[in-house]
């Protein structure tokens, strides 16, 4: 969006609804607007795909669900509960249904403990009886594909990253999550790997019928994992939709410019389209109205003054922009 | 790779070989007069410009500093030159940049400051080492655009390292794949992109979700992980994950095979293309 408003939600069917969040950061160079005004919702089983490049608030996002981070406004709803109003004791019952996974495997596992007590550290804060605990660990362990004796014993030393992200994994699913929050959890992978791992997710989202939400700047992995793709830039939604139609027929100018900058192993035809130009503006104080217009090649004068808001441009694929890609249908542009 | 060619090994490990530019075997000269090649003939870019870039020096002294010293231009031609390199890589306003830290610049700036600095002793190889690994898409994209501009403009070589192969596919006009340390395949980039021969170039580029890629489509994997680089496995190094190994890819490994002009592989069940193949000599995957 460069934009915000609240279109695309779907309300009632949605197991996490995130309306108008506002994440700001109070820094000695004055306060970084991180989210502004960022809406989206997640239904049952799916994956949204949030994709969007450095800085543009893809993980402070996916933080703020699990209020990581300290909401400035905005209401998160999950399974019909106040995320933003809970206490913090109804917020450790709700952290244990909404798991995060995270780039860095190796950092995020203690160094000191063996893979079978890490995964079930979850377990033994909320004060599970030992044969629980072992039966689970043993049972995650298998799930991620690290059954036997040479993991469980291992320290996190030992593992190969795409090993220590399976442990991860196994973490987060010992606590039997609703909600996966991963946050470019391959990124840090070798391309062999990243496969296992994805082709592991998948998997375990279809058995465990687990709700995902998918944090990355690689369009193409976004592209294989998500039923539902948000793309942000600089603190807003641009756009959001199904892949095909976000990757096919991209709406706002800003989706387009990314998908043509991603290289292609193509030799004839590297790139999609035309570069873009110049730099992602500071966060400090971002542009006025849509936040793209620094670097679109659509921009005119409207688009320093107003915002652009969410709006439905084919069935199920939303963009806030004032000058879209794609024919805007007239009834679908009054409703908005 | 890049570093031994650039004599930035450290003193203990150990290099065989030749490495020969224009002629001239690197390995065999002198300190002094490596030192005079390295600065001018050859330059380098590297993945993180905010590490290899001086953080307390302004940018202009580290652009006319190389020029100064191996092209001993004057104080006032070297300003000049520094505004024209920085012009040439894009920089807009270069005049204040040149007063600027890199700190005071975003990613995609310091690498083309890093660029212009490469260029500053007109080398006639550059080797950019990951250059767009740490910077975002729609950077990445400039950066790569203007590599390829600058190196024609210029008529200049440029190796250009990655472990991204779309990033080779479209920049390169011959590509070489290495596994662990050894070369699997090489090859003019289309010939190597449109029709791999070696079992890892296949593997790699099927298990790399495209844009194309279909919604929960499964990756191609390949199974376990890089092998320790301090026991290598013998033979082919890609054995031990490769689907179509048998024992002679251990004992006694693949040959370099030539298929089509110039298209090198070192398979022994490489996948089917139309052009036929001959040995050549040699031995192991190198
Ligand atoms: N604790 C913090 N204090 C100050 N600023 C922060 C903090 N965390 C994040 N930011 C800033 O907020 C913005 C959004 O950051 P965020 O980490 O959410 O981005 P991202 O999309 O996840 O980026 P990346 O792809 O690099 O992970 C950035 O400008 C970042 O510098
Ligand atoms: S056309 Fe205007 S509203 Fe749309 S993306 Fe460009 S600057 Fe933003
Ligand atoms: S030489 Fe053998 S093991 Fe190596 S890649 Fe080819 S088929 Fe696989
Ligand atoms: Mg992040």
């Amino acid at each position: 969006m460069a934009g915000s408003g609240t279109a695309h939600l779907r309300d009632d069917q949605a197991l996490l609804s995130v309306k108008d969040l506002v994440v700001e950061y109070p820094t000695s160079g004055g306060l970084v607007q991180a989210v502004s005004k960022v809406s989206f919702d997640v239904v049952r089983g799916e994956t949204l795909g949030i994709v969007g490049e450095s800085g543009c608030g893809k993980s402070t996002t996916g933080r703020s669900v699990l209020r990581l981070d300290r909401l400035t406004s905005g209401q998160i709803t999950f399974k019909g509960e106040s995320i933003e109003r809970a206490s913090e004791k109804e917020m450790r019952r709700l952290r244990r249904e909404m798991q995060m996974i995270f780039q860095d495997p190796i950092a995020s596992l203690n160094p000191r403990r063996r893979v079978e007590d890490i995964v079930v550290e979850g377990l033994a804060v909320a004060k599970r009886p030992e044969a629980e605990r072992q039966q689970t660990s043993r049972e995650v362990l298998s799930q991620v594909g690290l059954s036997g004796e040479r993991f469980a014993h291992a320290l996190p030393r030992a593992l190969s990253g795409g090993q220590a992200q399976r442990v991860a994994i196994a973490r987060a699913l010992a606590l039997r999550p609703d909600l996966l929050i991963c946050d470019e959890p391959v990124s840090a992978l070798d391309v062999s790997v990243q496969a296992q791992v994805l082709n592991l997710l998948e998997d375990l989202k279809a058995e465990l019928n687990l709700t995902v939400i998918f944090i990355s700047h690689d369009l193409g992995v976004v592209r294989t994992v998500s039923d539902r793709v948000m793309v942000m830039y600089l603190g807003k939604t641009c756009e959001f939709g199904e892949p095909e139609s976000v990757y096919s027929q991209p709406a706002h100018p800003y989706t387009r410019a990314l998908l043509d900058s991603v290289p292609q192993a193509d030799p004839d035809n590297a790139f999609g389209g035309p570069a873009l130009e110049g730099d992602v503006p500071s966060p400090l104080s971002p542009p006025s109205g849509c936040r793209f217009r620094t670097r679109c090649p659509k921009a005119q004068d409207r688009c320093a003054e107003e915002e652009p808001l969410m709006r439905e441009v084919s069935p199920g694929q939303f963009v806030a922009c004032h000058f879209p890609l794609v024919p805007v249908p007239v009834s679908l542009d009054q409703e908005a | 790779m890049a570093r031994a060619i650039m004599g930035l090994m450290p003193p203990r490990s150990a290099c065989t070989g030749e490495v020969r530019l224009q002629g001239r075997d690197l390995f065999s000269l002198s300190k002094k007069e490596k030192q005079e090649l390295l600065g001018k003939q050859i330059a380098m870019v590297f993945q993180d410009p905010g590490r290899s870039l001086n953080p307390v020096v302004r940018v202009e002294r580290q652009i006319s500093e190389g020029m100064r010293k191996h092209l001993g231009v004057s104080k006032s031609e070297a300003h000049t030159r520094a505004l024209q390199l920085l012009n040439e890589v894009g920089v807009p306003d270069p005049e204040p940049r040149l007063r600027n830290y890199p700190h005071e610049m975003s990613g995609g700036m310091r690498q083309r400051v890093m660029l212009a600095i490469a260029l500053a002793c007109e080398p006639v190889l550059l080797i950019a080492d990951e250059p767009t690994t740490a910077l975002d898409v729609t950077i990445q994209r400039q950066i790569l655009d203007l590599l390829r501009s600058v190196q024609r403009d210029r008529g200049m070589a440029m190796m250009l390292i990655s472990h991204d192969l779309s990033v080779v596919a479209g920049r390169t006009d011959r590509v070489s794949v290495m596994y662990a340390g050894r070369l699997s395949e090489t090859g003019p980039t289309r010939g190597v992109f449109e029709s791999p021969r070696h079992r890892y170039t296949e593997a790699l580029l099927a298990a790399t979700p495209s844009l194309a890629t279909e919604r929960h489509q499964r990756l191609r994997v390949i199974d376990g992980s890089l092998p320790d680089p301090v026991s290598p496995p013998a033979g082919c190094r890609f054995a031990p994950r490769c689907e179509f190994s048998t024992s002679a890819c251990i004992d006694p490994g693949p040959a370099l095979i030539t298929s089509s002009r110039e298209h090198q592989f070192a398979c022994l069940h490489p996948v089917e293309s139309a052009a036929p193949s001959t040995v050549a000599a040699g031995q192991g995957g190198h």
